[in-house]
């Protein structure tokens, strides 16, 4: 899968989980840059990444995620 | 050494006068003694305490970083663990342990023979505050987010620097050790920025906190001969006070830090004008709500994500009373923290049903009334934290509710200096909050207003602050 196609699905998981359609994502984009993106919310939104991906990160792998760029790359890093 | 005392602000001006003399490459190695002498200062004995959590967690840092295996850099992460919580617990919560294994033994009959075993010790100044920061280095060494420091000095640094050695705030390895590495020159915006928040800290501490300090202790400690309405505006004033004197001591150690050329983390984004529980956490006291969502709330909701919401429900719990029980040894601290949670569950639940009353309600309406509702759940759970025990408490309440009678005040004067201290200071945030230009005093654009002010402040100070008053609150944290 292409890291631009995951970029744009995990979008689309972003605005109905941030129930936020203004988000536009990008590799760099971090928890500051969202205004909803709380650390409660934050479970939801691994929660449903992991169910449309059918994939299921480590503990570790989610902790060391610092932006969606590392996110994006940890998708691909499960579908190969 | 207290931040508003006369012999503070010699110390910080002899070291900031030697600091900018010596060779830059001898400034790093200044600080270390300066802080060193001004912990020294304080209580002389613990800094063999502290000079051994700096040893043992250098060597903890390096060996995580150098063992192959995941499984001995865990083991030396609990060995870091282990002794940077086992001196805490020891010297926070011993007593507090002993006391309620032994009330828990006599409900089944198994009563001591003779006292119980407690200790008769102080806790260090700043202990909690700097060994949250050291875990959070080992942790973070763990993780692989960061790289051990080699040096040794640098190290020391990282931990003793004094601005914020005694409450904080609680830094993070990777916005700080850097700093460290970088080299320090005079410059001029650094003393102007730096002396402006020494100021405006000082007004929070000595115009706001100490002000409501005495009226609040007189009321408190009177409570039967008190009014409904004075208690409730004693209690209201309370959260003011803790507020201003906390973010006061935040800013006077951010300001000395500036002084110096470090930029520490901000640890309050005006927590007043929250507008929800959650809000409010990631306003208030920064410095240790971020740590424990870094290091135990997340740890624990992503690892219980499969329970839906009853993982973060459980996680909440957990962090909130790490929270709450991080401020003292004392069930009331513990209950103040459950309280959080509760609320934060509570808005966990209803979020979607709120973001539908906020479509049918004015917004200006929805947000004020929400900073309300926010501002009046904090100060009732401070009524919670400032009392002792739980009756403590209920009479808090219970008064408020049941005395009738008029406003108690000494004098006019305590009132307006009071009432216009916390305007003051909650005009500011306003100011910050909604970028409201037309209030801007301290932040004016014009120089000449902006450093009027700055001398009206100074004068209003002097004036109007309390200048014998006593220690920060968050001292005995």
């Amino acid at each position: 899968m292409e890291q631009n196609e995951v970029l744009k699905k995990l979008n689309k998981i972003f605005i109905e989980v941030f129930e936020d359609e203004s988000i536009l994502l990008n590799e760099n984009t971090t928890t500051s840059d969202i205004d909803s993106w709380d650390s409660l919310n934050h479970i939801q939104m691994i929660t449903a990444v992991e169910k449309h991906f059918k994939i299921r990160f480590e503990l570790n792998e989610l902790l060391n995620f610092k932006n969606v760029g590392d996110l994006c790359r940890g998708i691909e890093e499960k579908k190969k | 050494m207290l931040f508003t005392s006369i012999i503070y602000f010699l110390f910080l001006g002899s070291s900031l006068i030697v600091y900018y003399l010596i060779p830059v490459k001898y400034r790093n190695y200044f600080l270390i003694a300066a802080s060193a002498f001004f912990y020294m200062y304080v209580k002389i004995d613990y800094i063999f305490l502290i000079i051994f959590i700096i040893l043992a967690n250098y060597w903890v840092g390096i060996q995580i970083e150098k063992s192959k295996t995941r499984n001995n850099k865990l083991i030396y992460l609990n060995l870091s663990l282990l002794i940077n919580l086992g001196i805490l617990i020891f010297f926070k919560y011993w007593n507090f342990l002993i006391e309620n294994i032994f009330e828990i033994l006599g409900w089944f009959h198994f009563d001591s023979q003779g006292p119980l075993p407690i200790l008769n010790i102080v806790l260090p100044l700043g202990l909690s505050f700097y060994i949250f920061q050291t875990i959070g280095y080992t942790i973070d060494i763990y993780r692989g987010s960061i790289k051990a420091e080699k040096n040794i000095f640098r190290f020391s640094l990282f931990t003793l620097f004094f601005p914020k050695l005694l409450v904080g705030p609680i830094e993070r390895a990777n916005r700080f050790l850097p700093q460290l590495q970088k080299k320090i020159y005079f410059e001029k915006e650094n003393i102007i920025e730096g002396g402006k928040r020494i100021a405006r800290g000082l007004f929070k501490k000595l115009v706001v906190a100490d002000r409501i300090s005495i009226y609040h202790t007189a009321v408190i400690t009177s409570l039967s001969d008190q009014s409904g309405s004075t208690i409730l505006f004693a209690t209201i004033l309370y959260t003011f006070q803790i507020y201003a004197d906390f973010s006061g001591y935040t800013d006077i150690a951010l300001g000395t830090a500036r002084l110096f050329g470090f930029d520490l983390m901000e640890n309050f984004k005006q927590p007043l004008l929250a507008k929800n529980v959650s809000d409010f956490w990631r306003r208030w006291h920064i410095s240790l709500s971020s740590w424990v969502n870094d290091y135990i709330f997340n740890p624990i909701a992503l690892k219980r994500r499969n329970w839906s919401n009853w993982g973060v429900f459980y996680a909440l719990l957990i962090s909130f009373v790490v929270i709450g029980i991080w401020h003292g040894a004392s069930w009331n601290y513990v209950l103040f923290g459950i309280l959080q949670a509760l609320a934060l569950m509570y808005e966990t639940l209803t979020k979607k049903a709120r973001k539908k009353i906020s479509k049918r309600i004015h917004p200006s309406i929805y947000k004020y009334s929400s900073i309300f509702l926010t501002f009046l759940f904090v100060t009732f759970s401070l009524i919670i934290f400032q009392s002792a025990t739980l009756s403590d408490a209920w009479s808090i309440i219970n008064g408020i509710f049941s005395n009738h009678g008029e406003l108690y005040y000494n004098s006019p004067s305590t009132l307006i200096f009071m009432l216009a201290g916390c305007g003051m200071m909650l005009l500011y945030d306003i100011q910050v909050e909604f970028k409201i230009s037309q209030f801007s005093f301290l932040a004016n654009k014009n120089w000449g207003t902006q450093q009027a002010c700055y001398a009206l402040l100074l004068i209003y100070i002097l004036i109007a602050g309390v200048f014998d008053g006593g220690q920060f609150i968050y001292f005995a944290f």
